[in-house]
């Protein structure tokens, strides 16, 4: 395997997935006129140099996507610095004539119409701490989704990797119904298994994991979704996002668009078309490098069994191969419709029941 | 049973238990001459700052060990009300701050009272190194969490028994590295249990009771999370808190006395202090309060408001009382002078010198 930087010069269409004419043709006519959704991102901000959000710009062009969820990531859950990086990312996009941002679906649906991308914010986890009023703050600064928990526990319930399952706080509990009032999406991505499955169960809105794949394709990793999880989640009328993150679809050392699309073929089996979207977490730089940077100190890979043994996500490493989904979901033989579900139909779908 | 106020309109002598002429003047010799500590109070007031000289000074204890009530769990917020209290008493000549075994000692040799600091409960977050400061500014004990959930734990009124996370447990190292004592009164059972097995020094209930003696109150103590404490050196304080040790209309120094022989008998009188958790105010009518804000889930700790105070032990300044209580119950002086302060100072020692 060529390295990482050798990859990512190679020119874009010869990273794709090879299609028959007739297919090409489909799948770039498909990209091009659905409303394409990526439910998890972190291309605002390079976590590792020091690049201006411009030069990211050329490659989200190019994904042809309609909008993304960013996230604003407070990994210490410290509640006023992380509004202030939702605030310099949003001066990023007002100022850019090309983005939007959304605080509606209806948002998704006026970019597709005029041309532009459209920016929903998110928090990475939650940094309301014991404050419950700062649910609503954070709604009112533009922020749409939350994950209750990242790895390890914080007050309202347990990460994937704690050493405990808990499920969720009292504190929890009313963290999950303040959400579902003001109408903020659940994302419970990184929660443990029971933390997830009392939200789920405690939660009168539909929830989303959205950046995750199948626990069943590699049980060691715990940061991914069980069968029992899944199933919930759909019972419930959520939404599973697939991710492109390198590492954790597989343990090999070569990985790319094919294990995303086989947790796609998986979930799709288990839960239906309707309950599976896209949420690349594709960063702005290098991802593996952030994951070997930080895991010391921070994100402790160990303690979910995470292991990094591929450099990066050959066919899906790059926001600008976002195309590639579409011809990874064409060359695996969904339909027009079911692939206008997953690229962005359902994630539409849920931000228009929950968030309006 | 008589209202709160007409108790306390009563001479202080007649709230004592009664004894025989010869057992009081034992009684008062031994309050006299021990060295007392209170390994849990709230002179300072609990959540609402008060705080006068003239009541600590009549109590007549040599150490407060007093809890700073940062219920917010906000690191800033606790140390600013540590510094307000320190402040009082660096002004106050009858007080003097302690932050070693050896000061209590040397505050009683010098006619005066020691004042130590706790965090109630510990307001660290998610950031270790806090510690250190806390540990600079004179804090020497911390409850790892308090009734809810937090980084670290599952505190008694929650609706999980979670054990320690990872965090949890570098914690617990880390105070153990520092010499800081850690108190497990208001964490869960799991938890308590973890934090036991995790530590090295001998750790804490020190505001407590056992929860053989009232089943439905989970923020006492099972006989298992006793005897592990027991076993890992450490001590028992035992609480006056209202409607905590019985949830009977009546309550008083009696509870307090079964409950400190209910755990001698479990652990050995090694085991056993004195933690009262009192104010010098209205505690009941607090925690009704607390209760209609919703600040502090009493139910959910199987906690009802039946009494309205606490006969003989209602306030620190009935601290002799349970001098003369334990003279009454025919412990030994020996055995007394372990309860009231020997084995405090002998944990005290072992863990922060």
């Amino acid at each position: 395997m060529i390295s990482r930087d050798e990859y990512l010069k190679i020119p874009l269409k010869e990273r794709f997935i090879e299609l028959e004419a007739e297919q090409e043709a489909r799948a770039e006519e498909l990209h091009r006129g659905a409303l394409v959704i990526d439910m998890h991102t972190c291309m605002l901000e390079d976590r590792l140099a020091d690049q201006d959000f411009l030069e990211n710009v050329p490659r989200i062009q190019r994904s042809g996507m309609t909008g993304f969820v960013e996230e604003v990531i407070p990994f210490d859950e410290e509640f006023g610095p992380s509004m202030e990086t939702l605030g310099r990312y949003r001066l990023q996009i007002e100022k850019h004539p090309d983005f939007m941002l959304a605080f509606h679906a209806q948002d998704f649906v006026r970019a597709k119409e005029s041309g532009k991308q459209a920016v929903m914010f998110g928090l990475e986890p939650q940094s309301f701490g014991r404050d419950l009023d700062r649910v609503a703050i954070a709604y009112g600064l533009g922020i749409r989704v939350a994950l209750l928990t990242l790895n390890t526990r914080n007050y309202v319930g347990d990460g994937c990797g704690e050493r405990a399952n808990a499920g969720l706080s009292y504190l929890g509990l009313e963290l999950v119904e303040r959400m579902n009032e003001l109408g903020m999406l659940i994302d419970l991505s990184h929660c443990g298994t029971q933390t997830t499955l009392d939200a789920i169960e405690a939660s009168s809105n539909p929830v989303v994991c959205n950046h995750i794949g199948a626990r069943a394709l590699y049980p060691q990793l715990k940061r991914l979704k069980t069968d029992e999880e899944l199933l919930a989640l759909a019972n419930k009328g959520g939404v599973a996002g697939i991710s492109a993150i390198p590492n954790q679809l597989s343990q090999h050392a070569e990985q790319g668009i094919e294990d995303m699309l086989n947790h796609i073929d998986y979930i799709v089996n288990l839960i239906g078309i309707d309950h599976v979207a896209i949420g690349t977490d594709i960063l702005f730089g290098d991802q593996v490098e952030v994951h070997r940077q930080t895991d010391k100190t921070l994100l402790k890979l160990d303690s979910y069994g995470q292991e990094l043994n591929a450099p990066y996500m050959y066919g899906i490493e790059s926001t600008e191969e976002w195309p590639n989904v579409t011809r990874g979901l064409v060359s695996r033989g969904y339909s027009d419709d079911q692939i206008r579900k997953i690229i962005g139909g359902n994630a539409l779908r849920i931000l228009q029941e929950v968030v309006g | 049973m008589l209202s709160r106020e007409k108790y306390l309109e009563l001479p202080i002598e007649e709230r004592f238990v009664p004894l025989g002429e010869e057992d009081r003047k034992r009684a008062e010799r031994l309050f006299d001459g021990l060295v007392t500590i209170d390994m849990h109070t709230h002179i300072f007031g609990s959540v609402h700052f008060h705080f006068e000289y003239e009541p600590v000074r009549q109590s007549g204890m040599t150490c407060c060990f007093e809890a700073v009530p940062a219920l917010s769990e906000d690191f800033d917020e606790s140390m600013e009300l540590l510094g307000r209290y320190r402040a009082l008493v660096e002004a106050e000549p009858g007080l003097v701050t302690a932050v070693r075994a050896k000061d209590i000692r040397k505050a009683k040799l010098d006619g005066k009272q020691a004042v130590m600091y706790q965090l109630e409960p510990q307001t660290m977050g998610r950031d270790l190194s806090r510690i250190d400061a806390a540990y600079g500014l004179g804090i020497r004990m911390m409850l790892l969490t308090f009734n809810t959930r937090n980084y670290v734990g599952d505190g008694c009124g929650e609706r999980t028994n979670s054990g320690l996370s990872y965090l949890g447990i570098e914690m617990v190292e880390r105070l153990n590295e520092i010499g800081i004592m850690i108190d497990l009164s208001h964490c869960g059972v799991q938890t308590s249990l973890d934090a036991i097995k995790f530590s090295k020094d001998p750790v804490l209930f020190n505001h407590t009771g056992a929860r053989a003696l009232n089943p439905a109150v989970t923020r006492l103590k099972t006989d298992e999370q006793i005897r592990a404490v027991a076993d890992k050196g450490g001590l028992i304080g035992i609480s006056a808190i209202p409607n905590q040790l019985s949830s009977q209309p009546d309550q008083g120094i009696d509870d307090m006395l079964n409950h400190i022989e209910y755990v001698a008998n479990l652990v050995g009188i090694e085991h056993v202090g004195i933690g009262l958790d009192k104010t010098f105010h209205d505690q009941v009518a607090f925690h009704r309060k607390l209760a209609a804000s919703k600040s502090v889930d009493l139910e959910k700790s199987g906690i009802t408001l039946a009494a309205g105070y606490m006969y003989g032990i209602e306030s620190p300044l009935e601290w002799r009382n349970i001098v003369r209580g334990l003279v009454s119950r025919g412990y030994s002086d020996d055995e007394i002078e372990k309860i009231v302060s020997g084995n405090a100072l002998r944990v005290m020692e072992e863990v922060i010198g």
